[in-house]
């Protein structure tokens, strides 16, 4: 089972929370891409510790292959915030509740332990 | 690799701060040393140089990994004080101008630097972790406790840790001053009450790297293995271009000679 160390392995997780494993995808690899990008962004911003050493280079992902720089403890706040991101868009498999949940659950485990 | 007593702070530090990560817990840990030894005068150092004709000005070679804080004392060869002000640290600038060549031995007391270990932990001698290892939990765990909008903030914990650690700061620092000697003076002989007293001055004189020879000073008893073998990987590490460093460092009463 996949330890959320790459792209290609969030990309992965992500699309089984969000019932997605069959081609073609509802949610394309660039989309999803781009919510770990805006994952490490937000991140940032409550957690700057998490990055310390990159507050000059935010790190930026764009390839399944990358090797996502996320310390192992909020590596699954992370898969959350990405599938919550995706949820977000305006589709008819989409549940604003749900994508509510997946953003909460991210912020709730970034700033306290009982999450 | 890093050391076991650098591991064991770890793991009580990882244990009690759930959701801390490790690289800002070196970063706090790093603060707390500096804090630690700055505040205790107990990581001490002994060099011995020798003057040059017409020179007051002398800077001392930097060490690896640590940096020097405050100038303890300044003797002669004949264990006599010299007085001697270090504005800039590492920088001993004699209150009067020689006028022989002599050989000063100075004690200063350091503190945590760069470079860090490969790990990126500091630098600091293996038995102040061990004596004082849960003074340094106390105190990281303060600094961490004390961070807004973390997962282990608690303002509470945070004041508790860090009382605790001011408080052992308070003994260390009494123990160095005692030479850890169970019933002695907290003093040695003071040195503002030596034949000449530690006036001020400006430098007057060219720079002069600091020798390398121990010959002329009293050791006393060798210190245990750990810190031997902190100083050999110590002087291991020293960069090649320089100059050789000669020192004693204090260990629970005793002193390990090196040159």
């Amino acid at each position: 089972m996949a330890t959320l160390n790459t792209v290609g392995d969030y990309i992965a997780d992500a699309r089984v929370l969000l019932q997605d494993t069959v081609a073609d995808y509802r949610y394309s690899d660039a989309e999803l891409i781009e919510n770990i990008n805006l994952g490490i962004l937000e991140m940032r911003r409550l957690r700057p510790d998490l990055l310390l050493g990159s507050f000059a280079s935010i790190p930026r992902y764009t390839v399944t292959g990358d090797a996502v720089a996320v310390d192992p403890q909020y590596r699954v706040a992370l898969l959350y915030y990405v599938c919550g991101m995706a949820q977000l868009r305006d589709d008819e498999a989409t549940q604003d509740s749900r994508a509510t949940v997946f953003l909460n659950k991210f912020t709730s485990q970034m700033l306290t332990i009982a999450a | 690799m890093a050391s076991t007593e650098i591991n064991r702070i770890m793991d009580n530090l990882r244990i009690r701060l759930p959701g801390a990560v490790d690289e800002l817990m070196k970063l706090e840990l790093f603060n707390t040393l500096n804090d630690f030894f700055q505040d205790t005068n107990l990581w001490r150092v002994r060099l011995q140089f020798s003057t040059e004709v017409g020179a007051r000005s002398y800077s001392l070679a930097p060490l690896p990994s640590s940096a020097y804080v405050r100038l303890i004392s300044l003797i002669d060869s004949k264990g006599l004080g010299v007085s001697a002000t270090m504005d800039v640290p590492g920088t001993i600038i004699l209150a009067t101008v020689p006028n022989t060549v002599q050989q000063l031995v100075a004690e200063l007391t350091l503190t945590v630097d760069d470079p860090m270990s490969v790990e990126n932990y500091p630098i600091c001698p293996d038995w102040a972790l061990n004596k004082y290892q849960n003074d340094i939990v106390d105190g990281v765990l303060g600094r961490m406790m004390s961070q807004a909008a973390k997962p282990y903030s608690n303002t509470q914990l945070a004041l508790y840790h860090a009382r605790s650690f001011r408080s052992a700061v308070a003994v260390a620092r009494m123990e160095a001053n005692r030479r850890n000697i169970y019933g002695a003076q907290s003093w040695v002989y003071p040195q503002q009450f030596a034949r000449r007293s530690r006036g001020g001055g400006v430098s007057g004189g060219p720079l002069a790297p600091v020798t390398g020879d121990q010959d002329g000073v009293i050791l006393p008893p060798a210190a245990n293995g750990s810190l031997g073998e902190y100083l050999n990987n110590w002087l291991l590490s020293l960069p090649t271009t320089l100059p050789p460093v000669a020192g004693e460092f204090w260990n629970n009463g005793g002193v390990l000679s090196v040159s």
